[in-house]
């Protein structure tokens, strides 16, 4: 691995009695984007601010390309920042916005005027140049935003839920042309938002975090495969998880309260870990055959029943915990009440 | 129709107490015997003294106002932008001196650097020459400096609180440098504040009358000031019109430049609410610097008042409430035909009077300028024509009342009347404010529902309207009550020497020679500046939101 472009060791950050961020590491490589993915409070924003230089963390250390910059002033840190709400500049105009950051740089008057037509033509604005930022939409001032914030070549581009004010149709819009943007200039980025829709389809790599800390770092596939722990499971959108003790090592077989598990992948979370979580993936289940073994099979009475198109979506009730199953027909017609025997794929199944 | 008549009420007031007067004046300074004629302008081109007393108005103005954005600044930027202990109550307290009359300040600015004040008291103890300040311009800029540092500190302030502090953090990862951040982003958008706070200021000591008429002395004048020494000492009406005349145009200029740089200030910027702007103060270099600006800032509000306070009991050796107590005793040698007191009793009765026509005036106002989508174009026309009396200064209306409410069909020269009705024209805009913002937030569907729930009109009035608009009312009240307590320029002229307001009392004994006179000036200033002082701590409590209309 080449050693990374930035890193923050051992972040704390504290305001007043509530400790925000408790000791944070994080990597990022040169021309890598990585996405802090996390409910809203669990600090991801606050480290984004430590990093730009906005906010000093209470203990901890920050290097940049091989420097330490934990103590270096916000305007000598060559990074950008593209806010949440985009905080363009209101008495200047759209160009003058853009300009600002390359007039600091010392770039002079044609130079700057070449690099700001460059960036509006790349973010589809050519022509509104001398228009007030408030004269525009809310895409257009994000475009703006990000174009203010590209246009001195930033060695870091950090961008604070960048989308969180669009609609949604905008959204997708805008996430793909950012998505080819930063890959196009091999950006180093780093991006916030609390959506792991929008975190898998920009990052590269998604620090998850949770209560001031990096819950799990992994590639979104990964994440998405191989959630860590129960909150990375259910932040990402998984229901099925059921409380596990280890009942055999080998094969790995799980005793819950509805069925004896085995899954496919056998690694346990902790080594001589007993009692665990058990996580069901939702596509997993399919009407069991006779043939089936014993094992990852479970019968359980249907909650509701419905068609989705590709799939029913099928709720069984559990004793602790009622568990959801896409399941692409055909499927007997189930009444509530009705027991419904289902059959798990052991790679479908992941052990917490 | 029929509904729609209450409607005439503030227009009515408006035309027969405002408009007629000023009609006068314009008729006396313009016309002569029913002919256009500029004979009465003649003088204040001609004559030298005239320039000289436009100039010294101007110029002090412009002096005073730069001395209170000098100091009202550094306070505005602290108070925007730090959170610290007791800054609620510190806020109200530099407030203070803007709210108090114009006789209290300068009765408190005598009583701390007069001949007889507490500073020359302090200096003669440790054997150092007396200041001799009254009756110089220092004591006048010092006072206007006082009266309108708060001013500045509440619409600079307001603004700064809640300008979002992100665009500097966005400027500071873009490259710029502290000093760029506030040269390129802070200041641009604060000029708009700052030149509105400034154009204010510069119109409120334009318009100064108590404090230069008491403090400097025969020495100067101000345009208001020779208004009134013209119409009421050498009883010359027609220059004194033509002075009117001036002052009013200087003062609608001032006020439309006003209105305009406010109405920039609600640019499309986008408000972030003060509590995510501001943090407490960090470091050795900030907190000396909060610490340093609120030790200055207490020094020069509370010192005055303070002193006022302290000389009211301690003038004539020793401590005690002689003074207070001289009041209610009718001496031969006073100025007056009546006790003292009485005229605290007079002001009171004048300020009661006031609070009810304010309330009737002011809220049929506010009812005509937030009614429904059909009148919106009439609202915005009229909306600054109520706003006009605010603008005019008190001494042109008082002497516009002595030239036009004089004789039939409307003579109320002789009536008690006539003071209320001066002060109600001051106060009622005030009313109108606080009204306005509630009544054009009142949900309309609020009154439907009740209606169709059975509700007769006056029900509906009474059970939505009055318990939403209580707070406002009364804030109202109070900035109406206080008002008229205070008010001294048009009271100075049209009050009867036998019916005297405590303005006017306390001029009249600071006029006069002799220590009991300064005693109970001192004493009735005390009185003035408490009611003054609870009236205004009241409306601060009630008064919801910062960033108020002014």
């Amino acid at each position: 691995m080449p050693p990374p472009f930035l890193s923050a060791l051992d972040i704390h950050k504290a305001f007043g009695p509530m400790a925000v961020l408790r000791g944070i590491d994080l990597h990022v490589a040169a021309g890598e984007t990585v996405c802090l993915l996390g409910p809203s409070g669990c600090g991801k924003t606050t480290l984004l601010r430590i990093i730009a230089g906005l906010e000093r963390p209470d203990r901890g250390q920050l290097f940049c390309a091989g420097a330490e910059i934990t103590h270096t002033p916000p305007h000598r840190r060559d990074f950008g920042l593209m806010f949440q709400e985009y905080v363009l500049f209101p008495h200047m105009t759209v160009a003058a916005n853009i300009a600002f950051g390359l007039e600091m740089h010392g770039w002079d008057a044609p130079r700057r005027a070449a690099r700001v037509r460059d960036l509006l033509e790349m973010t589809d604005l050519a022509g509104f140049e001398a228009r007030r930022v408030y004269e525009l939409s809310g895409g257009q001032q994000q475009r703006v935003a990000l174009a203010r914030s590209l246009a001195p070549q930033p060695r870091l581009l950090m961008l604070d839920e960048p989308l969180g004010s669009l609609d949604r149709v905008l959204r997708d819009q805008l996430l793909t042309d950012l998505r080819q943007w930063l890959q196009h200039l091999g950006q180093t980025a780093l991006y916030v938002t609390h959506d792991q829709q929008e975190a898998f389809a920009i990052a590269d790599r998604v620090a998850l975090m949770n209560a001031g800390q990096v819950e799990q770092e992994a590639t979104p596939v990964a994440l998405y495969r191989r959630p860590a722990t129960p909150f990375a499971a259910r932040f990402l959108g998984f229901k099925n998880l059921l409380p596990a003790r280890v009942a055999a090592a080998a094969p790995l077989t799980l005793h819950t309260e509805i069925a004896e598990l085995q899954p496919q992948d056998q690694t346990l979370p902790r080594p001589q870990a007993v009692d665990v979580m058990a996580l069901i993936r939702p596509e997993a289940a399919r009407p069991a055959s006779d043939a089936a073994p014993a094992t990852n099979r479970l019968r359980l009475p249907v909650q509701f029943c419905s068609f989705r198109g590709s799939h029913w979506l099928v709720r069984l009730a559990a004793p602790t915990a009622d568990l959801a199953f896409e399941i692409p027909g055909p499927l007997p017609p189930l009444a509530p009440g009705d027991f419904l025997t289902l059959d798990i794929d052991p790679a479908g199944i992941v052990v917490l | 129709m029929l509904r729609q008549w209450p409607f005439a009420i503030p227009l009515l007031f408006l035309a027969l107490f405002f408009f007629y007067p000023l009609i006068a004046i314009f008729r006396l300074s313009l016309f002569e015997d029913g002919r256009l004629a500029l004979t009465a302008l003649r003088p204040l081109i001609e004559k030298p003294y005239y320039v000289g007393v436009l100039w010294f108005t101007t110029w002090q103005a412009a002096a005073s106002t730069a001395g209170a954005l000098g100091l009202g600044l550094p306070a505005a930027f602290i108070f925007a932008r730090f959170r610290f202990p007791g800054k609620t109550l510190l806020r109200a307290f530099t407030t203070l001196p803007f709210v108090m009359p114009t006789v209290v300040v300068a009765a408190a600015f005598s009583a701390l650097l007069g001949p007889r004040g507490l500073a020359n008291d302090l200096l003669a103890g440790v054997g150092l020459p007396p200041l001799a300040l009254q009756n110089t311009i220092w004591i006048i800029l010092i006072a206007h400096i006082f009266y309108n540092t708060s001013v500045i500190i509440r619409i600079v302030g307001g603004f700064w609180a809640h300008l979002d502090p992100r665009l500097t953090a966005a400027a500071a990862v873009l490259g710029a440098s502290p000093w760029l951040r506030f040269r390129r982003i802070t200041a641009p958008l604060l000029l708009p504040a700052i030149a509105a706070a400034g154009a204010l200021v510069f119109l409120f000591n334009f318009t100064s009358f108590g404090v230069i008429l008491i403090l400097g002395g025969p020495g100067f004048a101000t345009l208001e000031v020779e208004i009134y020494r013209t119409a009421v000492r050498l009883f010359n009406l027609p220059v004194a019109a033509a002075l009117s005349l001036l002052q009013m145009l200087f003062t609608l200029g001032l006020m439309a430049l006003y209105t305009r740089l406010q109405a920039r200030l609600a640019a499309p910027l986008e408000f972030r609410p003060a509590a995510h702007t501001q943090t407490p103060p960090r470091g050795l270099g900030q907190r000396s610097f909060l610490f340093g600006t609120l030790i200055l800032l207490g020094l020069f509000t509370l010192s005055p008042l303070l002193a006022l306070l302290w000389r009211s009991l301690s003038l004539g050796g020793q401590i005690g409430v002689q003074h207070y107590a001289d009041l209610f005793v009718n001496r031969s040698d006073s100025v007056f035909f009546v006790t003292p007191i009485i005229a605290a009793r007079n002001s009171l009765l004048i300020a009661l009077a006031t609070v009810c026509l304010s309330l009737i005036v002011g809220l049929s106002a506010a009812y005509l300028l937030a009614g429904d989508r059909k009148r919106r174009p009439l609202a915005a026309l009229l909306d600054p024509i109520f706003m006009l009396p605010l603008g005019t200064s008190a001494v042109t209306l008082g002497f516009g009342y002595i030239i036009a409410l004089d004789r039939p069909p409307l003579n109320l020269r002789a009536s008690v009347a006539i003071l209320p009705i001066a002060h109600t024209l001051i106060a009622f805009p005030f009313v109108l404010r606080a009204a306005l913002p509630v009544l054009r937030g009142l949900n309309p569907r609020l009154r439907e529902a009740a209606a169709l729930l059975g509700a007769s009109p006056v029900r509906v009035w009474r059970h939505i309207d009055l318990p939403i608009l209580a707070r406002a009312l009364v804030v109202g009240v109070i900035f109406a009550f206080t008002i008229s307590m205070g008010e001294f320029g048009a009271s100075l002229l049209i009050s009867r020497p036998q019916f005297p307001t405590l303005p006017v009392a306390i001029y009249r004994f600071l006029g006069q020679p002799g220590l009991a006179n300064y005693g109970q000036a001192l004493a009735l200033s005390v009185l003035l500046m408490i009611t003054t002082a609870v009236g205004f701590l009241g409306i601060e409590n009630l008064r919801y939101g910062d960033i108020g209309e002014f």
